[in-house]
């Protein structure tokens, strides 16, 4: 460790060599002092400087901790800035006194893993690639030295205005300043407070270079939700495949029964399973009439009666726009869930037209066996295809929230 | 505990494959019970004494 004097206050200057020190800010009037040379010289005054002194820094000088099995130590903070949008980046040096930078952008924390101009490669169609990750532009612009603590391995300089290239692919950011390219890898700031023991703010947004929970799981979601939609299709097929095709009461009711005769009484039949869905089809010869049916599934063994009214209307005619048609002669419709056991079946109808219309003398009812009804597996289908878009939604969420901080995003 | 640990590492697929794995039990149980989630309820009587058609067609 060398002594020196503050060119400014006179205050006594501790420089460690261990760490490159090329520029360090003056702890009691907050001067930049570059120390290249033999005598201290003063780079920037005191106001200037104190005046842009940040409320709070993402680590305090001096903090220790281990990161990622190495031993650091905060040794410089510099706050930069493009306009009115600033970020630090921190100086920290590994106990053989070499320096890694910490860049905190919005309270996201990434951490340099490659330094020199081959950090990146460029490939044909003029695209840049670290390692095998492609990266795309995430913005362009002009930073300067705002605010500065502690010891640097370079001189400061108030003046600087270096254009800066930032490329990202989650988690790294390359960054190109001066013709050399800086990449940086994503830190969280859980790993980071645990690291140095502190308590750091909540990030602000979407890091540029944070990386998408989304994106890591997408191709396993993607894998489930394929997977459950092929085993609910096995599953109704196999389980619930085996409705008989043929009805299990086909007959025709009487529309113009007398009002004071008894219902009819049709061929009953049996359910097996514990509980069936039934299909009731209802057709008749209606135009521009109606045929309604009144229905009573009588349970053999419990007494327990389950009755419907169904019915068709059908009706046409010429306006002014030509012709039209409202209703159908035939309806379908499911009735869920009655319990197992031998039915008998009651019936009574009626029917009434309109404007002439044709009302017919029968309609033809059909009972179908519904075990498993194929809106079962439509409400499945459903519920899985909903939550798989869900996350779709949120993971393209995430990546809009990440590019509202670009000019070069995918929308632009 | 590796398991819950990856679990937890990937929350969206943890869900997905939850409500999945349900999805699948509710409706092969449906399926194999004869359970209908759509479709009309059909009116009920306690007994066939109360129905309509049954007293019309007993009187």
């Amino acid at each position: 460790m060398g002594v020196m004097k503050c060119p400014s206050c006179r205050s006594t200057l501790t420089v460690r060599e261990s760490i490159g020190t090329e520029s360090l800010v003056c702890p009691g009037c907050e001067a930049w002092v570059g120390i290249a040379s033999a005598a201290p010289r003063l780079i920037a005054g005191t106001r200037p400087r104190a005046a842009r002194t940040p409320s709070t820094t993402p680590l305090a000088l001096g903090a220790k901790g281990v990161l990622r099995g190495k031993t650091l130590e905060v040794t410089g903070i510099l706050q930069r800035a493009e306009g009115s949008y600033t970020w630090f980046e921190c100086a920290v040096a590994d106990e053989k006194g070499d320096i890694t930078w910490l860049w905190v952008d919005r309270g996201h924390f990434s951490w340099s893993v490659c330094e020199g101009k081959q950090c990146v490669r460029t490939v044909p169609g003029g695209e840049f690639q670290y390692g095998n990750e492609t990266l795309k532009l995430f913005g362009i612009g002009k930073a300067r030295q705002v605010w500065a603590s502690g010891s640097f391995p370079f001189e400061l300089d108030p003046s600087e205005r270096s254009r800066i290239e930032d490329y990202i692919a989650p988690p790294f950011t390359a960054s190109r300043e001066g013709g050399v390219w800086w990449v940086f890898e994503y830190i969280p700031v859980e790993e980071i407070e645990d690291a140095f023991g502190v308590s750091c703010p909540e990030p602000v947004g979407i890091g540029m270079n944070q990386p998408s929970t989304y994106r890591r799981q997408r191709m396993a979601i993607g894998q489930v939700t394929v997977l459950a939609l092929v085993a609910l299709m096995l599953i109704h097929l196999f389980v619930g495949g085996d409705a008989r095709q043929a009805p299990l009461l086909d007959s025709n009711v009487e529309l113009r029964r007398p009002s004071g005769d008894p219902p009819q009484s049709l061929p009953g039949f049996a359910l097996h399973k514990a509980w069936t869905a039934i299909e009731v089809d209802i057709r008749a010869p209606v135009s521009n009439a109606w045929a309604d049916l009144n229905l009573a599934f009588v349970h053999a063994e419990t007494g327990k009666s389950y009755w419907t009214s169904q019915g068709v209307e059908y009706y046409s005619g010429q306006d002014t726009d030509g012709g039209w048609t409202e209703g159908s002669p035939d309806r379908s419709v499911l009735i869920r869930s009655l319990p197992a056991g031998t039915y008998s079946v009651l019936a009574s109808g009626g029917t009434g037209g309109w404007a002439g219309g044709t009302t017919p003398q029968y309609a033809q009812l059909q009972v179908y066996e519904k075990p498993a009804p194929a809106t079962n597996l439509l409400l499945a289908f459903g519920i899985v295809l909903g939550l798989a878009g869900i996350f779709v939604w949120t993971g393209y969420r995430f990546e809009a929230r990440r590019w509202e901080y670009s000019d070069y995003g995918p929308r632009e | 505990m590796k398991f819950l640990r990856s679990l937890r590492r990937r929350p969206f697929v943890s869900l997905q494959a939850l409500v999945s794995a349900l999805l699948v039990a509710l409706l092969a149980a449906a399926d194999y019970y004869g359970f209908a989630v759509f479709g009309e309820d059909p009116e009920q009587q306690q007994s066939t004494s109360q129905s309509h058609l049954y007293r019309q067609f007993h009187k």
